[in-house]
């Protein structure tokens, strides 16, 4: 370009630049010093706010600050980092991350900023930015978890009940059940009045999109909303993508409604923070987690919760899923896990290859505010349940070394097995409650002691289709009063003794 | 280390500020801020202005006790930008064509 020419286009540009708006002369901004894993150190800006979004235009990225000393401080890339050079200038506007959430996102996948990535287009409605983190609603917001949260589950609505607005674990190795049981819980949400979040923490993507179909074929998608944050993408998105869910949760809970999270799954939380952590050179502590993986978690899982009535009643029910190595529950995430949560659901390798699935452990599983929240119907019918099963588990073992075993003995094996049985349940096939209590009432009544083991689940599947046309008056009363009365009592054992002769 | 005289101190400032280059920066740095505290500028210049106009840019800012850092970033396609106490003047083409362009698409 000859220099007449070039002056002439300068010129041109510098007349345009007159008539855009002036920002104020000048703008905070400090100087990208290095940048090395995604992790960007920036200096010449004193004052950056731990958690705060600075911006680097030159790479058209943006990194969140995750460290501050005097002079600056450390940030983490959000995007891709390739484009991050030394020297760029970094911005800072007092922008710290949010969540654009609204009704709108309700079927839809995206990832912890709030983007779609299910391919869409734009999320659709009004929305309203809200943080990622946020402060768990105080003591005097909340109130007693009271109201039970169906999992259409029977071993667990009948033995380890979960409330609204509980945080109950999800817990066992890996292979054994844990997601099914959280998408399970998902799938009987359905017309209950639950908006769901589903988010997949360091899952792979094939996994994620087997979920969302499932979700999709089941209809669980027009209340379910998934957070993404895959294994391919960067750990500190990784990292986001609990708080993320826990936002859009927060939003339908404050809004008067009842909102359930389930984090698939927490230790591929904790291994992305660690990594984020040992790239900020935050020193390593037990299994090389940084001194404040309890913390990371605490805070997540506090922003569960059941609000006052006046605060609009609505709750938000977090269900963490936390994997362990070879059964190992004493390892640090779980305990710090388990000591957060109000109980855990203990998933077996070996209950899963016996067949027994959910492959639930009911001896060490435990829900610590759950009870409180059960109907009056599904306490009473499961009343001796875990009895019968304790006392099945304890006998069982003795009795393989005894050659000769006692009436009562017998009995009581009879019945734990039967009672096993009858906990059995395929997966995506959530009970409705009559269906739970129905198979209570006549597993521990002892109204199946007599059908041989083997074909007790067969028994219950024909026992359970033919209950609903036969008694459909006692299914609407048991699903519209939710109470065990005598009257309601003696129809099951009616409708026990006929079905299943 | 040994101490340095409280008398000497003022002119052995003004020749760090004056004085140090890009490769003992950080140590200049460092030893300002141990002895009184400094103010850093940085400024990135699209070309380098030559080492009359360097050391001029030196002087001016270390008069007001500054320590300057030039920085040459041919990606600026013209003119400089300079980094002070937390904020940014950009008058480098690559600014301006980009505020240009932030205008228009806005």
């Amino acid at each position: 370009m000859p220099n007449e020419s070039l002056h002439q286009f300068l010129n041109a540009i510098d007349e345009a630049l007159k008539k855009v708006p002036e920002r104020a002369g000048a703008e905070r901004a400090g100087l990208v010093e290095s940048c090395r894993d995604g992790v960007v150190r920036v200096s010449g800006l004193p004052g950056l706010r731990m958690g705060e979004v600075i911006r680097i235009d030159d790479a058209d990225v943006d990194a969140l600050v995750m460290e501050v000393d005097r002079d600056g401080g450390l940030a983490v890339v959000l995007q891709p980092s390739q484009g991050v050079a030394e020297g760029q200038p970094a911005r800072s506007d007092n922008r710290f991350l949010t969540l654009a959430i609204g009704d709108g996102m309700l079927g839809r996948v995206v990832d912890p900023l709030g983007r779609p990535v299910d391919g869409q287009g734009a999320i659709g409605g009004k929305l309203k930015d809200f943080p990622l983190e946020s402060l768990a609603p105080d003591v005097m917001a909340r109130a007693a978890v009271a109201e039970p949260l169906q999992t259409g589950i029977v071993a667990i609505d009948a033995l380890i009940p979960i409330g609204r607005g509980q945080r109950e674990l999800i817990i066992g190795d890996r292979q054994t059940g844990k997601t099914t049981v959280a998408i399970d819980t998902i799938l009987n949400q359905k017309g209950k009045d639950m908006t769901c979040i589903y988010v997949a923490i360091g899952q792979r993507e094939a996994k994620t999109a087997q979920v969302v179909q499932m979700l999709k074929d089941h209809g669980a998608m027009d209340y379910t909303i998934v957070v993404d944050a895959s294994a391919s993408s960067p750990a500190v998105m990784q990292y986001l993508a609990p708080y993320a869910g826990a936002a859009i949760g927060e939003y339908f809970m404050n809004k008067g409604g009842h909102a359930l999270v389930v984090y698939d799954d927490l230790s591929k939380h904790a291994v992305s923070y660690r990594e984020v952590s040992l790239l900020l050179r935050k020193p390593p502590g037990r299994e090389a987690y940084p001194g404040d993986v309890f913390y990371l978690h605490s805070r997540l899982l506090e922003r569960a919760a059941k609000l006052s009535p006046e605060n609009g009643s609505g709750s938000l029910t977090a269900l963490p899923i936390v994997e362990t190595q070879a059964g190992d529950i004493s390892a640090y995430i779980p305990t710090n896990v388990i000591s957060i949560t109000d109980g855990q659901i203990f998933l077996e390798s070996a209950l899963f290859y016996r067949g027994i699935r959910p492959a639930i452990n009911v001896g060490i599983s435990v829900s610590r505010v759950g009870g409180a929240a059960q109907t009056h119907i599904m306490k009473k019918s499961s009343g001796t349940a875990k009895l019968d099963l304790a006392q099945y588990y304890e006998l069982a073992a003795f009795s393989q070394f005894a050659s000769e075993l006692d009436a009562a003995t017998k009995k009581q094996l009879v019945r734990g097995e039967r009672v096993v049985e009858a906990l059995k349940q395929k997966a995506q096939k959530p009970l409705a409650l009559w269906q739970e209590v129905a198979t209570l009432w006549a597993a521990t009544k002892g109204y199946v002691d007599d059908v041989p083991k083997a074909k007790v689940v067969d028994a219950f599947a024909d026992y359970l289709a033919a209950f609903e046309t036969k008694y459909a008056s006692l299914v609407a009363k048991i699903e519209t009063g939710k109470e065990l009365t005598d009257e309601v009592k003696k129809e099951l054992d009616t409708a026990a003794a006929t079905l299943l002769k | 280390m040994s101490r340095i005289p409280q008398q000497a101190l003022p002119e052995i400032r003004k020749k760090v500020l004056e004085l140090a280059g890009p490769e003992d920066f950080e140590e200049a740095k460092t030893f300002l801020e141990a002895n009184g505290g400094v103010e850093v500028a940085t400024i990135q210049l699209a070309a380098d202005p030559g080492p009359e106009v360097r050391a001029k840019i030196k002087h001016d800012l270390a008069k007001q006790g500054v320590l300057a850092r030039i920085r040459i970033d041919r990606g600026l396609a013209g003119g400089a930008r300079l980094f002070k106490g937390g904020m940014l003047k950009d008058a480098s083409w690559k600014g301006r064509v980009r505020k240009l362009l932030s205008a228009i698409y806005a």
